[in-house]
Formats: C-alpha cells, structure tokens, sequence
C-alpha cells in the first residue's frame, strides 16, 4: 500500500471521526431535549387540570372560555418555542464546530509519513469505541426525534390547510365524526407521509451514516494493523 | 444574601417525571369530564348532592315545571323558589367537604341522588346539599367531581 492509499484512508477515516463527534454531540444534547419535552408535557397535561379545578371552583362560562382560549394559545405558542426554538435549532447546531477539530490533519497529511503517523498515534483509541456506542444512540435518536417533530409539525399544517381552509369551502357544513374522531389521525399520517417524502434523502443518509459507524471498529483494527506493517512492528 | 441554587439535568428530569406521573394519576383519577342524571318528580322529591370526604362537587341544576300549578323549590341556603307552570330555574353549588371531619367513612353512595316522595334517606356522605321539591318538576343536574 502507498502512502497516498494510506492519505485516503486517512482523509476516509477523519470523515467517520467527524460523524462520530457529530453523533456525540448529539447525544450530549440529549438531557437538554429531554428536559424541554417533558416541561412541555408536563405543562400540556397541567392545561386540563387547572381549566378543570378552576372550572369546578369558579363555575363562570364567559370567564371559563376567556382561561380555555388563553391556554390553549400560550401551550401552542409555547410548542412552537419548544419545537423550532429550542429542539430542532439544538439538534442542527449540535456538532457544527467539529469540522474544526481535524483542520490540522491536512497540514500534517502534507508532510508526508511523520505527519500520518503523527495523526495515527495522536488517536485515542479507547476513547474512539467509548464514542462510537454512544455516537450510535446519539444518532438513533436524533433520526427518531427529527421524524416525530417532522412530522408533528406537517400534520398541524395540514390539519390547519386541509379541515379549517381547504374542506370548509367545498363542504360546508363538514361532517362533525370526520372533524372530531379522524381529523387528527388522518392529518398525521399526512404529515408523516410528507415527511417522509420531503427528508428522505437526509434520513437514508442517517442511517447510512450509523452502518458506517458501525463498520467503524473494523477500520479501526485495519489502520492499527497497517500502522503496525508501517512500523514493522 | 443571595441563594443559587443548582439543580443538575438529572434531578431535574426526575422531578419532571414525579410531577408526570401525578398528573397522570390525577387526570385518570379525574377525567375532565362531568357526569349527569335527569328525572321527572312528580308531586314532591328530594335532591341530594353528596360532596364525601376528600372530593370537590360542583353541580348545575336546572328545574323545570311541567305541572299545571306552581311548584316551590326549598334551596340549600333556606331560600325558596316557586316556579309557575312551564317556568324553569338554574342553580349552581358547589359543595366542599368540611376541613374539620376527618375520612373515617367509606361513601358508597352517589354523588347526586334524586328521590320522589316525602321521605328522606339518611345522609351518608360527609357534606351534603339538599334540595327539596313540592311540584311536578324536571330536574336535571349536571355535576363535576373532584377527588383529592
């Protein structure tokens, strides 16, 4: 093998690191999506309790719709910060700085064998396979998490097009079973199905990119063996 | 002086989880939903709103009279309504359980029992509403409950 296989491999290798620290980076961000997921649910089920005691307690229609609609619009408002503020900005942030990580790498690709054996033993490979595991859940989850906010937000914009715009001007007045039991049923699988559609390209390259990091520990023993057959070890 | 206090991620998405789960246990101890039973009393009746211990009862209570003379309504707070024939009235209580009676009964009764003729049953709950009918009234109450 020539040293400019042994550059590719290299230049082949530092892409899987950066996936990797990527998927970690992910991973790290993960209490911090957890955290805002269950405020929310927690707020969300609080809703109806309130509304409930309050209802009970106070017993007034006109001051009861006033709390309803105030409620309803500051959970809405507050999904909205939570999804697009908060979760999807977190997971697509996560990981930008590590391509600067593995500048240096060129500069020492350039000076030819003590560079590559410079990069190979400045590896932690200990450090790499406690990576990858965790990379790999990072990964999993992120993928699952970007389908279900995909598609949670599709389907509230289709329900919102198809039942409050698009259904009451050609039928009119709209059946009151398809608005209450299947409205949101039929409206996420919409969603899901665009979602599905529009990220498929991203989504086919996530899991690609997690059969990759599986495949990364037999790299791993192959660039330690060529290391060893450089060195004569 | 001035307190920081620090909670780590950890602790934080168990209390996030503790409170989860009571709401849980609330929500399906409480559906937000209200129950309602509707009877026709023909020349006097009792309405009994039973609050047992530990719960909240807010009732809503709509009388109509369908008889041709007037029907009186014996309120709770000792007022009296008299309904001519085809007039209805609405009410609405709410009944707390009293904070000095301690749970030492079971009720195994209903929340809200409508019964025709003079006699009353005995009070089984811990608060109870009465609400006394001389007429040929509609009664219609439609009722909340909160157990704590």
């Amino acid at each position: 093998m020539s040293i400019e296989d042994v550059k590719a491999r290299i230049i082949e290798f530092r892409d899987f690191l950066i996936n990797i620290d990527r998927a970690n980076a992910i991973a790290d961000a993960l209490p911090d999506i957890a955290i805002n997921l269950l405020t929310y649910i927690v707020l969300l089920l609080a809703v109806p309790i309130i509304y409930e005691v309050i209802f009970v307690t106070y017993y007034d229609t006109f001051t009861m719709t006033i709390i309803g609609v105030a409620l309803s619009v500051l959970t809405t408002a507050y999904f909205i910060y939570v999804i697009v503020a908060k979760i999807l900005r977190k997971i697509q942030r996560a990981g930008q700085d590590v391509t600067g990580r593995y500048a240096h790498w060129d500069r020492l690709l350039n000076e030819g064998l003590p560079g590559i054996i410079a990069i190979l033993e400045s590896i932690n490979y200990d450090e790499l396979i406690i990576k990858i595991h965790r990379g790999k859940l990072g990964y999993v989850v992120a993928v699952i998490v970007y389908i279900i906010i995909s598609t949670l937000i599709a389907g509230f914009a289709l329900f919102g097009l198809i039942f409050l715009v698009i259904l009451p001007i050609f039928v009119f007045p709209i059946p009151t079973q398809l608005l209450t039991q299947y409205s949101i049923p039929i409206s996420l699988t919409l969603g899901f199905a665009l979602t599905m559609k529009l990220a498929w390209n991203r989504i086919s390259e996530s899991i690609r990119t997690l059969w990759m990091i599986d495949s990364i520990t037999w790299e791993l023993r192959w660039i330690e063996h060529d290391l060893k057959r450089l060195y004569r070890i | 002086m001035k307190v920081n206090v620090k909670i780590n991620r950890g602790s934080l998405i168990l209390i996030l989880v503790i409170i989860l789960c009571l709401e849980i246990i609330f929500l399906l101890i409480n559906p937000p939903a209200s129950h309602y039973i509707g009877e026709l009393v023909n020349g006097s009746g009792t309405i009994l709103i039973n609050a047992p211990c530990g719960t909240i009862v807010r009732a809503y209570i709509e009388l109509t009279n369908y008889g041709t003379t007037p029907a009186k309504i014996y309120l709770p707070n000792n007022t009296v309504v008299i309904l001519g024939p085809g007039q209805s009235a609405q009410t609405s209580l709410l009944i707390m359980p009293k904070a000095y009676v301690l749970c030492s009964s079971a009720f195994s009764g209903s929340i809200v029992e409508i019964i025709e003729g003079n006699t009353t049953p005995p009070i089984m709950a811990i608060n109870t509403a009465t609400i006394r009918i001389v007429g040929d009234v509609f009664t219609y109450v439609n009722y909340w409950v909160i157990r704590l």
